[in-house]
């Protein structure tokens, strides 16, 4: 079934939060998920691939989207361009074949210019032309021609054309020309569609022979566009930004076409990572659609530093479940983003603070302000934010993950029912939070309880800022147990209350000296520390608790034969972007972590080194047999600059000595106050 | 220091199985990215030297149920020279550990081995190898080590694992590990030492599958001059060889613990 628009689809709302820690003058723009927008469509239609997107100045939205699609699938297609009010009403609708004028086989691109005109390009096979209509669908101009297309040295006709901008000031027509067809931007007057100039990556003349198809993220920079040159946005500058689709890069250009600097995004991923590009309203920051990984990127437009993302693949608002195809920012800073290939999807993120620096009132019915994995990343990334930091390599190419990182806080995984519906926490409220800590580590213990370390000798770390370390689910809870497992979990509690200490098998794989802080780790009171190693085709993770080592293989080979179970489980590693992502599997049913855990446990790990300072840490467990759904846990980490040393826990364990000697002498007192009992009887 | 060279050429000499310098000079290692002989990899002895690190027969293993399958096997020791420069009183209380090797060896109860035995235990280790410090994880006990490369840092206390502090001399990776606990052993034959152990390991390619690992041993509490132990280590071959998990505190917690459950336990 076609994802659709209508309200009843909307499950939940994601949000991006503000780097806490980033200076106001160059503040990334906060935004989140506005479900309410757009309302249902009328007639029972529904959209298919939404493949352009755009806004006027008095913030309408408009989207061309691919109709044949959902005829196939026997729904009720819209017509193909839609015009929404900024409430998310349908105004008006309109497209397709007329006369004096060759509509595409597949429309691509639109957008509306500063003379209210609507263009639309097509990047069916035979599609070599672009169209201008007014904004009621009447036609106004055409330029090239169906099925006539030439290449890239063409002045006519063009080929599969995906974008156009109209530049105010020259009135020229800019177009990014194209996918799987031309590789080029090429310039008209948009009132006349005379050729005016045309250029290919680099400001050079293109040649589509000398194209490649495949991107080769170690090889050196194309020097031509790949297969899609995607999108074009014209600042207001004057600089004039090109998507390199299959390339993952996008190139700058004065107007004149002059080269002026290129940046590649998510250059490993090797999937095309750079699909369209908008600005924010004050044009301090960009966005960038990742296609690729299905989430939008925040660049600060002069550094071409990541700022920060949204989104992530998925289903749920908030993310991009299909292609995330093409994004548009209105006048308040609102994003709209639009989804093509198998379903179509647009989606609104409110801008939370106006263009002045003040926050909006939020709408009359809001969405319920819950937060999403993008939400800790901002975070952790706003912890970060270093305007002139770059990612570190390794020597060969490799982001440098090494070093020393605690994942030490007193963050509590799952939100416990005293925080509410609160999520973040202010700064005052963290350290009243600290203080509290150490008073409840330094009061005596209650009689008859030998006590444990005081506050000295706890290395717990701070409060992350929000209420739960899990930040989805949206409500920050660990998600509900399986039957079966609520049962298991009932019948241990049980057992364990009558049998507390009978043999070392009643106790903790903790107090056995068998695992701490698990894979993926959970946070304790101490030794919350990892030091990561790096080596071609290998990476290790040392956890300071209990002298644990994962070695993590890149080389792709097959995780451990199912028969294979650890208490650990069994990690693979790749590369995506800058980020390590670490995929553990085969653990046995013993493991017990604080979250449970069975032999169906799926971790999968994000390393994302943010800063000189920081990691942005989080991991997704699925484990079907123990909870309903997945969750995630976000653990930002800063550097350490200490040692980790030896801790040796099994050796010096004489704690377990203590609790079976304890307990057994307990049973002796308690047996022989009832035989003295009997005595007196 | 005299003294060990004189021990360790002639050493050779008797033994004739160790590679003489000239062969280990002439293979020139590949190189890691800051052009060190890269050591990479998963490596393992194949050798009776944890057993006894000097020269032994087969004999009867120790539970007689398991029989021919868990004795002890045969070996040539990996000491140049082959005898232990033991001093009277620890030669007593080496005889002592062999005697009682079954309540007294630290491997049976899951400890971490120490260095060198890491080394020869009958299990993988990695290394993982930066240019300012070399991981070296091993699969018995989950144990491992950081190797400090070029570091003057004194061991700030004592480690089961010793405190390491790594230099290249050539192809040869040259590791001085001191800061010892008095806890482990060399071997299951009760060879011993003191917390004043000090190593030196020297670790050479001698191809693209072979590592030629010497021990130097000095430990004054326990014997009279240093000695040397050397082996090669091969690289396991497997395309999926990886050290596994030998979390082995399970299977030491009955013998430790035992006479502590309540006889109606699970």
């Amino acid at each position: 079934m076609l994802a659709m628009l209508v309200a009843g689809a909307v499950v939940a709302a994601g949000r991006l939060t503000p780097p806490l820690a980033a200076q106001s003058s160059a503040r990334p723009p906060v935004l989140e998920v506005d479900t309410s927008w757009p309302k249902t469509l009328p007639n029972g239609w529904s959209v298919g691939p939404v493949s352009g997107i755009t806004a006027d100045a008095s913030d309408h939205i408009l989207i061309v989207q691919r109709a044949e699609p959902v005829r196939q699938a026997g729904g009720r297609a819209a017509p193909p361009v839609i015009e929404f009010d900024p409430n998310g009403n349908v105004v008006r609708t309109w497209g397709g074949p007329g006369p004096g004028y060759e509509w595409p086989e597949q429309v691509h691109g639109i957008t509306i210019d500063y003379k209210d005109r609507v263009w639309i390009s097509g990047n069916g096979p035979k599609d070599a032309h672009i169209l201008a209509f007014r904004r009621d669908g009447t036609f106004l101009l055409q330029i090239g021609h169906s099925g006539k297309s030439g290449g890239s040295n063409d002045t006519e006709n063009l080929g599969h054309a995906t974008q156009m901008r109209i530049d105010p000031q020259t009135n020229e027509v800019f177009v990014s020309d194209g996918e799987n067809g031309n590789h080029r931007v090429i310039v008209f007057d948009s009132d006349t569609g005379a050729y005016k100039r045309h250029w290919g990556a680099y400001g050079t003349k293109p040649d589509d022979s000398a194209a490649t198809a495949k991107f080769d993220p170690s090889g050196p920079p194309p020097k031509q566009f790949g297969s899609a040159t995607h999108c074009l946005r014209i600042a207001r500058d004057g600089l004039v930004y090109a998507c390199d689709r299959s390339n993952n890069r996008f190139q700058i250009f004065r107007k004149d076409g002059t080269f002026v600097k290129e940046l590649f995004i998510a250059k490993e991923t090797a999937a095309a990572t750079v699909w369209d590009i908008d600005f924010s309203p004050d044009q301090r920051f960009m966005y960038v659609a990742d296609g690729g990984n299905q989430k939008v990127w925040i660049l600060q437009r002069d550094s071409l530093q990541i700022a920060g993302e949204l989104g992530g693949p998925g289903k749920e608002a908030g993310r991009f479940a299909t292609s995330l195809h093409d994004i548009v920012v209105d006048s308040k800073g609102n994003l709209y983003t639009g989804e093509a290939a198998t379903g179509g999807r647009v989606q609104k993120f409110r801008n939370t603070v106006s263009v002045a620096g003040q926050a909006q009132k939020p709408a009359a019915n809001p969405a319920p302000q819950t937060e999403s994995a993008a939400a800790a990343r901002a975070l952790v990334r706003a912890k970060a934010a270093s305007k002139n930091w770059k990612v570190a390599r390794t020597a060969w190419g490799e982001p440098d993950l090494q070093g020393v990182w605690s994942y030490a806080t007193t963050t509590p995984l799952s939100k416990p029912g005293t925080a509410g519906e609160k999520t973040f926490l202010t700064d005052e409220e963290v350290a009243e939070l600290a203080d509290q800590t150490a008073r409840i580590q330094d009061a005596p213990p209650r009689p008859g309880d030998p006590g444990t370390y005081n506050n000295f000798w706890w290395d717990r770390g701070q409060s992350i800022g929000r209420t739960s370390l899990i930040v989805d689910p949206e409500d920050g809870k660990l998600p509900a147990l399986t039957p079966a497992a609520q049962k298991a979990r009932a019948e241990r509690a049980e057992y364990q209350r009558a049998h507390p200490a009978d043999s070392w098998l009643d106790r903790s794989p903790t107090d056995r000296c068998i695992m701490y802080h698990g894979v993926p780790p959970l946070p304790s009171g101490y030794n919350n520390t990892y030091q990561i190693f790096q080596t071609p085709g290998m990476v290790a993770i040392l956890d300071e608790n209990i002298h644990h080592v994962r070695l993590i293989p890149l080389d792709g080979r097959p995780h451990l034969g199912q028969n294979v179970r650890q208490w650990n489980g069994d990690s693979r590693g790749h590369w995506e972007g800058t980020t390590l992502v670490v995929e553990t599997t085969n653990f046995n049913d013993k493991t017990r972590l604080r979250y449970g855990g069975s032999e169906n446990t799926h971790a999968v790990e994000r390393f994302t080194r943010v800063s000189e300072d920081w990691i942005d840490y989080q991991y997704t467990i699925t484990d079907p047999t123990v909870y309903t759904k997945p969750f995630t846990v976000a653990i930002p980490m800063p550097r350490r600059n200490d040692r980790i040393y030896e801790y040796a826990c099994h050796e010096g364990n004489h704690s377990m000595v203590g609790i079976l000697s304890g307990a057994r002498a307990d049973e002796k007192r308690a047996e022989e106050a009832a035989k003295a009992k009997e005595g007196v009887r | 220091m005299i003294a060990a060279t004189v021990a360790a050429v002639i050493g050779a000499f008797w033994l004739g199985t160790t590679p003489t310098s000239t062969q280990a000079r002439a293979y020139r290692a590949p190189r890691t990215a800051d052009g060190k002989p890269n050591l990479n990899g998963t490596w393992q002895a194949l050798n009776t030297a944890n057993w006894d690190i000097q020269d032994h027969a087969a004999r009867q293993g120790p539970v007689t149920a398991l029989g021919a399958s868990f004795s002890v096997p045969p070996g040539a020791g990996v000491v140049e020279g082959n005898e232990l420069p033991y001093r009277p009183e620890a030669l007593a209380k080496k005889k002592e550990n062999l005697a009682h090797w079954m309540t007294l060896d630290p491997e049976i109860k899951c400890y971490m081995p120490g260095i060198p035995r890491a080394t020869y235990q009958p299990h993988p280790f990695q290394i993982v190898q930066t240019p300012q410090q070399v991981l070296m994880a091993y699969e018995f006990a989950n144990a491992s080590r950081i190797i400090y490369m070029n570091s003057t840092e004194e061991s700030p206390i004592s480690f089961w694992m010793g405190w390491s502090r790594g230099r290249w001399e050539g192809e040869t990776l040259v590791v001085d590990v001191t800061g010892f606990t008095d806890q482990t052993w060399f071997d299951r034959a009760g060879n011993f030492h003191s917390d004043a152990l000090h190593v030196v390991e020297r670790y050479t390619a001698t191809g693209p599958d072979h590592l030629w690992y010497e021990a130097t041993i000095d430990d004054p509490n326990v014997f009279t001059r240093p000695w040397k132990m050397s082996m090669p280590l091969y690289r396991r071959m497997e395309k999926n060889a990886q050290p596994l998990e030998y979390i082995c505190v399970e299977f030491a917690e009955e013998l430790m613990y035992g006479h502590l459950r309540k006889p109606t336990s699970r």
